[in-house]
């Protein structure tokens, strides 16, 4: 596990703080470790703390959605080249966001995120997932699939009801 | 004029393309412009060898995530035509309601998300975010309704499921027209207020006259899904004939081929089929075309945007009409068909040649398929829109450059971008299409 999950993200995943935290994954699942995202979206178990929605590729249609859940806290949990090891978690700042995001989406995540933050007055968090391959092909590596099974534990353990 | 002035545009995108923009002035001649187009071939074409005409349009679809309708019913038009199926009336109706939401979509995205920023002074769509927050909510809430009618009625917002050679294969049921209706309809405030932003936004002042080619008909429809090829030279021909329009050549420069008509270059898309065919809009867009001051034959390139946006009225009134046909009359459900790749012999195959012509967003869409008496494809020609504009966006830049001259570098980059995005190439994250660099100035 990398820094991030041993500290901050440890954190950022203590539930009491909050009533309620939304996850949204963004990702195409046909691009290798860009599908990050969904494959951990399809893991996690929705609790009456934890709200999953996997988003894809089209971040911005579940604006909606998202805000009728009136999340206390965001994470959005993407594919992002910071140029780090293959399967290595960071927490990205938002404003490095568009230079690092490597989903096939249009919209830029920050402005969707920046409508989220005013909608819902939520904090929001970016939690990057660095691949080794955006390649045109199903199935993610082992090196990525490891730091989403960790990540996926984390999250199930943390939120999981009484 | 002594003027030296040599651009290199090199732009990256994501992986659907890459091109470059070179313009070389030496002592005030202009020696050298292009646009490059540096990017691989796909062989889509290839691809589509051998296999069978049912599936064409799932592998064809994928050409373009954003003209992925289009490209479906380009091939699925193709395929009948091999196969010599008719489609139903209703299902032409619903091809073509899909052909609309496909077309608004894209449209809503260039207008908002790439021609936007640069009339609004901002470098691209996000920092609209602090300055314009309406706006962007707007934008969003209007492709939103786009991709979530796609889905409906084709099971997917983007490579279509059900719609196949032959029809589809799941139809809206009641409910889905009255939601699919209720979206539209919800959507009609985000559209007067997209064309009250329209009303504040000005364009560049360019002029170039050049042939506008697109669909045209005999009949009061504005043609989208069919008819003859024409153009604003006087040409018209059946679309069997669109290799004797396109005439495709090879330039050393471009992996694009090139093409013209009657003259050096022609121009695709929604300028082009205002100019042909703006009498047959729905008259909401009429209207609007009126308070924007388009009036045919418009020949500035960069009002293409302004011709999307009257677009985007006729497509979401002439949408809403189909759907309150449906409501009145009914959808015929024993009209869904199951064909997969055809095994049950359900549509009877022979050996032909089939083609289709669609006015898809960026302008009219060619797909030619040579089937054998299997129905598995022999041969396939795909003639994209930006392909054919290519040639013109070069035959633009070669007489916009020499009136430019007297401005700065960083104007100079910006008129020459915006006019590359005017014709909303289909390259995917043109909101970050060129890196212009200045060398030698």
């Amino acid at each position: 596990m990398s820094n991030l999950l041993a500290g901050k993200l440890a954190d950022l995943l203590t539930p009491q703080e909050f009533s309620r935290t939304l996850i949204i994954t963004v990702g195409n699942s046909f691009r290798a470790d860009d599908g990050a995202g969904p494959y951990i979206a399809s893991a996690l178990k929705q609790s009456s703390k934890l709200f999953v929605i996997d988003a894809g590729y089209t971040p911005e249609n579940v604006i909606d959605q998202a805000v009728k859940l009136a999340p206390g806290v965001i994470i959005f949990i993407d594919a992002a080249d910071f140029g780090g090891a293959p399967g290595e978690l960071r927490l990205i700042d938002t404003g490095h966001i568009p230079q690092v995001s490597l989903s096939t989406h249009s919209m830029p995540l920050p402005v969707v995120s920046k409508i989220l933050e005013e909608d819902t007055k939520a904090k929001v968090y970016f939690i990057g997932i660095q691949p080794k391959s955006v390649a045109h092909q199903e199935g993610l590596s082992s090196e990525v699939e490891a730091s989403a099974a960790v990540l996926i534990q984390q999250i199930n353990e943390r939120f999981k009801d009484a | 004029m002594s003027k030296n002035i040599k651009v290199n545009v090199e732009y990256l995108t994501r992986v659907e393309g890459h091109g470059n923009i070179v313009v070389n002035v030496k002592n005030g001649k202009l020696e050298e412009c292009r646009l490059d187009i540096v990017e691989s071939p796909r062989f889509f074409e290839g691809m589509l060898r051998g296999r069978s005409i049912f599936e064409a349009q799932h592998i064809t679809s994928r050409i373009c995530g954003i003209c992925a309708c289009g490209h479906t019913l380009a091939s699925v038009q193709a395929g009948e035509d091999a196969l010599g199926v008719l489609p139903s009336e209703q299902t032409i109706k619903l091809r073509k309601f899909l052909l609309h939401m496909e077309n608004m979509d894209s449209h809503l995205l260039h207008i908002y998300l790439l021609v936007a920023p640069d009339l609004l002074g901002v470098k691209s769509f996000v920092p609209l975010i602090e300055t314009h927050n309406t706006v962007v909510r707007r934008a969003l809430r209007m492709k939103k309704v786009c991709n979530d009618v796609c889905d409906i009625l084709v099971g997917r917002h983007v490579h279509p499921i059900s719609c196949i050679v032959g029809g589809f294969t799941k139809l809206p049921r009641e409910k889905d027209l009255d939601r699919m209706l209720n979206f539209l309809t919800g959507l009609r405030p985000d559209m007067e207020a997209t064309l009250e932003l329209a009303k504040t936004l000005k364009f560049p002042q360019f002029n170039r006259e050049t042939e506008y080619v697109g669909l045209v008909n005999d009949n009061g429809e504005y043609p989208m899904l069919s008819g003859d090829l024409g153009s604003t030279d006087g040409l018209k021909m059946s679309k069997k004939d669109y290799r004797k329009l396109t005439n495709e050549f090879v330039v050393s420069h471009s992996s694009a081929k090139h093409t013209k008509a009657s003259r050096d270059s022609y121009a695709v898309g929604a300028l082009a089929r205002f100019n042909l065919n703006h009498g047959k809009l729905h008259p909401k867009a009429k209207e609007v075309a009126k308070v924007l001051g388009m009036k045919p034959t418009v020949t500035n390139p960069y009002l293409n945007t302004v011709a999307q946006l009257i677009e985007c009225v006729h497509s979401l009134e002439d949408s809403i009409e189909i759907l309150q046909e449906f409501k009145g009359k009914g959808l015929d459900y024993s009209q869904e068909i199951v064909v997969g790749l055809n095994e049950r012999g359900t549509i009877p195959v022979k050996a032909g040649i089939g083609i289709g012509a669609v006015e898809v967003p960026r302008g009219i869409l060619f797909h030619e398929y040579e089937i054998d008496k299997q129905g598995k494809i022999v041969n396939a020609n795909c003639v994209i829109p930006t392909g054919q504009n290519c040639n013109n966006i070069e035959q633009d830049m070669k007489a916009l450059v020499p009136q430019i001259l007297e401005k700065s570098q960083e104007e100079i980059t910006l008129l020459m971008e915006m006019l590359v995005r005017a014709y909303d190439p289909c390259i995917s994250c043109s909101a970050h299409f060129l890196n212009v660099k200045f060398v030698g100035r």
